[in-house]
């Protein structure tokens, strides 16, 4: 045990609180080295209680968390550095899993933005750290698609995902433009930009991959995920010259992202499952 | 680059962190929470080192071959046996002789531009 029965009520919690953090790490620093950490922070916690009180503990906080927030970052980095293809690929499963959820949460948030709880600031930094982080987490969900199924996909479907990395990209450059430097104009079309270019990307790798037959199960979900809300669009704007404004077929076409932050998560989840069960035949 | 193909200069310029954690160690060997105690007292309080900085330098100059774990303790009746002591390698010994002469040529350098004249207690200029 680190904490110890004389330790004082503080000294007790910074130990909780540290301990907690720690799990932050990765798991292999956090095997070798959080046992000692946690030892060492608790060591110096109990000196610097006895011989500066309250104020010593508030700046012995303030430098933990910065030393935390450095370090875990620094670790992190370093392990997505030496990280082999197979880790990749789960990370990539994760974020595709994640950037479906982020996307179902975000156009669930949209359709609120009326409502007393829509128009608080809270909500709406929620809804635009939910727009920013889900161009990261599409763009390396997709890269690491393409890292999986590189060899047995068409060019149709390397271009697919080449192009939904890349444009990911540039809408999550848009969007943070837009933000940072007040160019308030260029965050809708960038957010567009990698709504569309997401959509498309996954729609030609579904068709890819339905012509080659390369996915292990629901073979045909990425086109349907990726083409049907596209095809509500493309109704939408032919239908109506406004196509913001009220039609028959709005309950339809407000699925229909929903199908693709659906696609997006069963996706991931696939792919996560085709890598066990490639873990386990080999 | 790995360890055994890096000269001791490849190293150079060493970051504060790992310069500090290469003088604690110069006198003897030491765990954690000494070296923490000993950087702060070099450094009389201008280098705070958390244990996320520590042990990130302590892997990557384990890792380098720097430092390694030393597995004799200084009292062991005296000191919980959980605790890790690390201690310098040759490598490391050397790697901080080379820095600490790169610092020493910086500081002259400074001296002769009457940098540190205020410092020393006398009139700059």
């Amino acid at each position: 045990m680190i904490s110890r029965s004389g330790d004082s009520p503080l000294v007790s919690l910074s130990l909780s609180v540290y301990r907690v953090l720690l799990a932050s790490y990765p798991q292999s620093f956090r095997q070798d080295y959080a046992p000692h950490m946690l030892q060492a922070f608790g060591d110096y916690t109990r000196r610097v209680y006895m011989q500066r009180g309250w104020a010593g503990m508030l700046w012995w906080w303030t430098l933990t968390f910065f030393d935390f927030a450095n370090s875990v970052l620094e670790e992190h980095l370093q392990g997505m550095t030496n990280m082999t293809k197979e880790k990749f690929i789960q990370l990539g499963s994760w974020a595709l899993m994640l950037g479906g959820v982020a996307l179902f949460i975000g156009f669930q948030a949209g359709g609120n933005e009326n409502s007393a709880l829509g128009q608080s600031s809270f909500y709406a930094n929620i809804e635009d750290a939910l727009w920013l982080s889900t161009p990261i987490l599409f763009a390396t969900g997709y890269a690491a698609l393409r890292s999986q199924y590189r060899e047995k996909m068409g060019a149709l479907g390397n271009f697919a995902l080449l192009a939904g990395v890349i444009t990911s990209v540039g809408g999550l450059l848009g969007m943070l433009a837009g933000f940072f430097m007040n160019l308030e104009d260029i965050v809708w079309p960038s957010l567009m930009l990698f709504f569309i270019s997401a959509m498309l990307s996954m729609a030609l790798f579904g068709f890819d991959a339905l012509r080659r037959g390369y996915l292990p199960r629901w073979g045909s979900f990425p086109f349907i995920a990726g083409a049907l809300p596209l095809l509500a669009l493309g109704l939408s704007l032919l239908i109506e010259e406004r196509p913001w404004a009220p039609t028959p077929l709005d309950p339809i076409l407000d699925v229909m992202p929903l199908v693709f932050a659906v696609g997006a998560f069963l996706l991931g989840y696939m792919l996560q499952e085709d890598i066990k069960a490639k873990h386990k035949s080999a | 680059m790995t360890a055994s193909t890096q000269s001791p200069q490849d190293h150079l310029p060493l970051t504060p962190a790992v310069f500090n954690i290469l003088m604690a160690l110069a006198d003897g060997e030491k765990h954690g929470y000494g070296i923490m105690l000993e950087v702060e007292t070099n450094t009389s309080g201008m280098v705070p080192m958390g244990p996320g900085t520590l042990y990130g330098s302590i892997k990557r100059m384990l890792k380098a071959s720097l430092i390694e774990e030393a597995d004799d303790r200084p009292d062991s009746d005296l000191d919980d046996e959980r605790r890790r002591y690390y201690r310098l390698t040759g490598a490391g010994e050397q790697v901080l002789r080379l820095e600490a002469k790169r610092l020493a040529s910086q500081v002259s350098m400074a001296k002769a531009k009457n940098l540190l004249a205020d410092l020393a207690g006398g009139t700059s200029r």
